[in-house]
């Protein structure tokens, strides 16, 4: 409204080029508030199914059920409530109060809790696990490495004193690209790796999908991880050119090797890219209706499911979707009865 | 629930018996209703949908991405001259190197696409179409089509995002966050003009699909007991990742709605058409 019906919403008295605008009273950092009550969630609506489908491939790629179950739901809750609560550290340098900045500082900080729940639960799930090196489990593992990585720049971003410092330079790219980006891109890359047969009834090449595995996760930390020195150094984002800064003339080399890797990691999803779509017509055909041996109800559908899924009835539910490496079994299925002198998992 | 019914007797019809393992045909027994419309383009099958969500997200990854490529060509090497980008962007990159201009529009919408249309709707669309129906054991989502009007609206939303890199003054350059004064003052740049209100209808039309999509695995949680029978605790029972749907949906659900609200003016200058042209 405030392009095109004369408001004055998230404008207020400026001016713009000497000449006085007609806007009064609106503020832009009310602009700022909204876009990021809606913003924080939602960058979490983008991790949540990642970190899900990360969890459901960690434990069928290690053989074993997820460590802490209900710490991880009880983890996943509070990251959602919380994340309606700190949208305010974006906008530190805002002019906000410092006293409510302390609030918003507290709120932030406390996301690391269970978001370290969870890490722990990843790395006790694969741990002793007998791990099936997948292109899906290698990139489910990435996930929680750049997870860290990325998480841990976090803890220092949400501190309002550091953030004056960090605001909109490289530091924040670093974070940002490291946990949004790359950990989000691995979770979606397991899950496309894995549930691949079930959307296309063949499998992936998984040559490929190591080749992929491999230069995406060490290129994306030649790209990001120099970044957070150029941030640190006060190197501020969005910049069109850099050089008339003397103070940045340090990193010209550096820039020059991130932007090769860049095209390097580029070239590298257009491999996946060719995987998937020759996949999708020639690759290997699927013979067995639950390739990876998981016990979700998913892999109990025929390898041409129909639309409705199951041809006869729906399959019934008798356990829970983790019992692997249980009583002497590799897996046993949900839709398996529990037997009497089975025990408790 | 009556959908799920039609489903249901449908699938009587077509074979009976328990679960099938090895019934390698059975993909084949419907094709004869569906023509190539129904089945591929306005599928209401979960699956097909989310394959619909996939491919699109991944041709948003690959223009998303080519687009950091040319602003880190940029970054590294501000004084070279690429011949190839005058070719590919014309008066963008005169003289083969990329203008102000062109890379702030770059950068806001490498931000855009990858934020919203890759990783929102291409991961969870993809997603949670694919496996909430799968892992509760239902024979497709709520609504189908709503399902299916969530994809077509995204589909919308990306034309209309598409449109908006070829126009004139180019698309929008304020940033992927779209603050004002960038994005409510149409003199303030040329990525402020034209570009900024396709860029707010596009993604008016994105926050629908989600809200359609959204409303659709809110349905889940709370149904996806019914599957499961014979247990002392359903929560137990569910998949993990089923929570995390659940913990996600309540996000979208809300955020999703606070979109518009944000964008105020997006929504609203769709209902001026009369002012939407130019008004300033």
């Amino acid at each position: 409204m405030d392009r095109h019906a004369g408001t004055s919403f998230y404008l207020s008295e400026l001016f713009v080029a000497g000449k006085a605008l007609s806007n009064e009273g609106g503020s832009a950092i009310l602009y700022q508030h909204l876009f990021w009550f809606l913003g924080h969630p939602e960058v979490y609506i983008i991790i949540l199914p990642a970190m899900g489908m990360v969890s459901e491939v960690l434990a069928v790629s290690s053989r074993k059920p997820i460590f802490g179950y209900l710490a991880m739901v009880g983890s996943l809750f509070a990251i959602a409530i919380l994340a309606f609560l700190v949208w305010a550290h974006h906008m530190f340098v805002t002019g906000l109060n410092p006293f409510l900045g302390a609030f918003f500082v507290l709120l932030t900080l406390l996301i690391a809790v269970p978001s370290a729940i969870k890490v722990f639960n990843w790395l006790t799930t694969i741990w002793k696990g007998n791990i099936r090196f997948t292109p899906a489990s290698l990139f489910a593992i990435g996930f929680v490495s750049t997870f860290i990585s990325g998480g841990l720049t976090g803890i220092w971003l949400g501190n309002s004193s550091i953030d004056i410092h960090l605001h909109d330079t490289y530091f924040v790219i670093a974070h940002f690209h490291i946990v949004m980006g790359v950990s989000a891109f691995f979770g979606m890359f397991a899950g496309i790796y894995h549930w691949f047969p079930k959307l296309y009834s063949r499998y992936m090449n998984s040559t490929l999908g190591f080749i992929h595995f491999w230069i995406t996760l060490v290129g994306a930390y030649c790209i990001f991880w120099p970044m957070h020195y150029e941030g640190m150094a006060g190197m501020p984002r969005r910049y069109f050119d850099y050089s008339n800064w003397e103070s940045f003339k340090q990193f010209v080399e550096l820039n020059k090797f991130i932007s090769i890797v860049v095209l390097i990691v580029f070239a590298t999803q257009l491999l996946f890219v060719f995987n998937f779509f020759y996949s999708i017509f020639k690759g290997r055909k699927l013979t067995t209706t639950n390739p990876w041996d998981a016990t979700t109800l998913e892999w109990t559908t025929p390898i041409h499911p129909g639309h409705g899924n199951w041809p006869g009835e729906i399959p019934e539910v008798h356990r829970w979707a983790y019992d692997y490496s249980k009583d002497g079994k590799d897996f046993i299925p949900q839709t398996v009865p529990v037997s009497p002198d089975e025990s408790k998992h | 629930m009556s959908n799920e019914a039609t489903l249901h007797s449908h699938q009587h019809e077509v074979t009976h018996g328990t679960v099938a393992h090895d019934d390698h045909g059975n993909g084949h027994h419907e094709h004869h209703e569906d023509s190539f419309i129904s089945k591929y383009v306005f599928s209401m099958d979960h699956k097909m949908i989310a394959k619909q969500f996939l491919i699109t997200g991944i041709i948003w990854a690959i223009i998303g991405a080519a687009f950091s490529v040319i602003f880190r060509l940029q970054l590294a090497f501000p004084d070279t001259s690429f011949p190839i980008l005058e070719t590919l962007l014309g008066h963008w990159a005169k003289g083969g190197r990329i203008t102000p201009e062109a890379y702030y529009a770059l950068v806001t919408m490498h931000g855009t696409i990858l934020v919203f249309f890759v990783l929102t709707a291409g991961l969870s669309g993809t997603f949670s179409n694919l496996l909430i129906p799968l892992q509760v054991g239902a024979r497709d989502m709520a609504s189908p089509f709503m399902n299916m009007l969530s994809y077509w609206f995204f589909f919308l939303a990306s034309l209309v995002m598409i449109a908006s890199l070829f126009v004139q003054t180019g698309p929008a350059s304020g940033g992927w966050t779209s603050y004002p004064p960038l994005s409510a003052l149409g003199d303030a740049s040329i990525g402020s003009k034209i570009g900024m209100d396709l860029w707010l209808t596009s993604m008016a039309l994105f926050v629908v699909s989600q809200l359609l999509g959204g409303l659709n695995y809110i349905y889940y949680p709370e149904h996806a007991y019914q599957g499961y029978e014979h247990d002392q605790d359903t929560f137990d029972h569910l998949v993990f990742l089923l929570h995390c749907r659940t913990g996600c949906i309540i996000l979208p659900c809300t955020a999703v709605r606070l979109h518009p609200a944000a964008d105020g003016p997006s929504c609203r200058h769709q209902l001026l058409p009369e002012r939407a042209v130019r008004s300033r």
